[in-house]
């Protein structure tokens, strides 16, 4: 029987909620403080009363690499997903249409739990017999090994809600094996590719180990040139909250859109719709 | 354009299980033929070869003078409704429609004019610029069966489209569907499990089972004169009474009794004898001449459906079940011992080996 939970239950739930957010979020507000704090008492976390300033934000944006970092994020991360898509897409239709990938389909992911480390040295030696040490596009191809397989996964789930009726339809009114899947199966699952999109796109984003190894200078992104803010003379915590707080928000106002279909997509191809 | 379409020893195996084992059949220009069969009989398949989404193992097809055995579905030149109806979920009703035609490079003008006209005559104009998840059930099957009659094709397939309707909804669509094929008087493949479908739509049955084609034929005989025990038993609601028999002169000995057999018949040895429901009654005025079959039974329960009812009695071949007329079921209480009868050119007689009909059953008016 599904009962009404009782008032306390309720307010229990509320109590657990209202803490997690705090937990989650209280560290954000921290940080949007330490980046407004006048410098001289950036060092002093417990201090919460303070005459708000933007030097720090003017410093990170007009006499930093900063946006060039930001930049150089953003490219790797629409390239990365681009790729990942074209490559992601046909992998998952494959999955779902075969008619025995049970296994398969999580072999997918294995891809994803090999620590980077041990993808790093080989990728290392390989990038600098290319000369592709310090560019962009050594840091696309190892992004590539993380968001191919989620994204991959990601579509699987998508794939499988599309009946096949509808690709045969598309193939008796007139279209090619290929004609079916990009006029009639794409289209279909466009929330789930924009959903793949952004989730492989925070990957990317959010990457500092493979980006430190294997960019510098020029070719720094967002997260290497937040770590850069922990130079010898000490952290740079007001430079460093506003470079944070830069890398954040768009990742969070992207999820906001999709969120729905990022816990679908999450669930991938292990639920069978 | 009306087409006839010819299959010739089709088989079809997937991996190691051959679901096709060699099909003939030719379905005429302009008729409604509908594969019925229990479900995994291969009627599914059959279709989806004639459509081209399954590659034959064997054989060939030809759609009017054209053999397609391996063309592209979108060679063939032919239209299909699905059970799920298929409308794609990112065009419109109106665009669904005149997605075929796009295709085939129609312009657009006259896209927009047969697209109407369909929707007209199915009384679905106002549906036109609707998204499919907008439709009720009932509006989905009608924009499918919409789309595939604006492309104009030589053949129609349809895959179970009215399973997924309720009752009622079923019965109408039907009549409409009937209407329509008049109307347009093109070839029309119908695939269902439901035998009142069956009965009630085609022009032509053909009775699947195991891949192969149990018999093929007009509604009337596939109900009067089942060439196979199979469809003599899958055909038919309630199902057809069996009793083993014998060989003995006159007729055939069974668990209880003698059941005359024809003058002059000669030997059948072991035979399987079916009588429909209907063609059973409560024998009640033993003066006059003693039908075929007379059996002696006890009334199990009488489930009333109106006008009329159906007995289940026990006889000594085992449960049976007949049909009789409201006003005769008096008297026909549970555990009331009874006889039951049915007159000679009511008797079908199979071969329980072969499952071939031996004799019997004119085809008759009911």
């Amino acid at each position: 029987m599904n009962r009404r939970p009782s008032r306390a239950a309720r307010l229990l739930t509320e109590l657990g909620v209202t803490l997690a957010l705090v937990l989650v979020l209280f560290p954000f507000v921290w940080i949007l403080a330490t980046s407004l704090k006048p410098a001289e008492l950036v060092a002093d976390p417990g201090r919460w009363v303070f005459a708000p300033t933007l030097d720090h934000w003017r410093e990170v944006l007009l006499r930093t690499e900063v946006p060039r970092n930001i930049l150089n994020s953003l490219i790797v991360g629409l390239c990365t997903v681009g790729i990942a898509l074209l490559v992601g897409c046909p992998a998952a239709y494959a999955l779902s249409r075969s008619r025995r990938s049970g296994p398969l389909r999580f072999s997918i992911l294995s891809a994803e739990m090999m620590p980077p480390a041990i993808l790093i040295l080989p990728f290392f030696l390989l990038f600098y017999r290319l000369g592709l040490i310090d560019s962009l596009a050594g840091v696309v191809v190892t992004h590539l090994t993380l968001v191919v397989p989620v994204v991959t996964w990601f579509l699987i789930g998508f794939f499988d809600a599309v009946p096949r009726e509808l690709e045969e339809q598309a193939r008796i009114d007139g279209c090619s094996v290929f004609g079916a899947f990009f006029r009639i199966l794409l289209p279909t699952i466009r929330p789930g590719l924009g959903a793949a999109a952004v989730f492989g796109f925070v990957l990317s984003w959010n990457d500092l180990f493979y980006a430190l190894i294997l960019t510098g200078g020029e070719s720094r992104t967002l997260p290497v040139a937040i770590a850069g803010f922990w130079t010898f003379r000490g952290i740079e915590m007001g430079k460093m909250a506003v470079a944070i707080l830069l890398a954040v928000v768009p990742v969070l106002t992207l999820s906001f859109f999709v969120q729905k279909h990022l816990v679908r997509g999450l669930g991938g191809g292990a639920v069978k719709m | 354009m009306a087409t006839t379409t010819v299959l010739e020893n089709l088989r079809k195996s997937f991996g190691e299980e051959e679901v096709l084992r060699g099909i003939d059949l030719r379905v005429e220009a302009g008729s409604f033929t509908v594969f019925l069969g229990p479900s995994g009989c291969g009627k599914s398949t059959t279709l989806r070869c004639l459509a081209g989404l399954e590659e034959v193992s064997s054989g060939r097809i030809w759609i009017g003078e054209r053999e397609v055995t391996h063309l592209e579905p979108r060679a063939r030149d032919i239209a299909m409704v699905f059970q799920n109806y298929a409308l794609y979920p990112n065009m419109s009703i109106e665009r669904n429609m005149g997605f075929g035609l796009k295709n085939q490079r129609v312009p657009r003008a006259e896209i927009r004019r047969r697209v109407r006209e369909t929707a007209t005559l199915l009384g679905m104009e106002s549906l036109l610029h609707r998204f499919p998840r907008e439709l009720s059930g009932g509006q989905q099957q009608r924009a499918a069966i919409g789309r595939a009659i604006v492309r104009n094709p030589n053949l129609f397939l349809f895959d179970e489209p009215l399973s997924n309707l309720d009752a009622k909804l079923r019965v109408d669509t039907r009549a409409e569907l009937i209407r329509l094929h008049r109307r347009l008087g093109a070839t029309s493949v119908y695939v269902t499990h439901d035998q009142e479908e069956a009965m009630t739509m085609a022009d032509r049955i053909v009775v699947m089972n195991e891949g192969r084609v149990e018999q093929a034929g007009t509604p009337a005989e596939i109900y009067f004169q089942p060439e196979t025990l199979m469809v003599a038993s899958f055909v038919g609601s309630p199902t057809m009474n069996f009793v083993d028999g014998q060989w003995c002169g006159s007729g055939w000995t069974t668990p209880f009794g003698t059941i005359l057999g024809p003058p002059e018949q000669p030997d059948t040895g072991s035979v399987r004898i079916g009588v429909r429901p209907d063609d059973l009654q409560p024998w009640k005025d033993p003066s006059s001449d003693t039908p075929a079959l007379t059996a002696p039974a006890t009334v199990e329960l009488v489930e009333l459906l109106g006008a009329r009812g159906i007995v289940t009695v026990t006889t000594a071949a085992g449960e049976w079940k007949m049909v009789v007329e409201q006003r005769r079921l008096a008297g026909l209480s549970p555990g009331s011992e009874i006889r039951l009868a049915a007159p000679a050119d009511r008797l079908h007689v199979f071969d329980p080996v072969s499952g071939r009909r031996l004799l019997g059953a004119i085809p008759g008016d009911g």
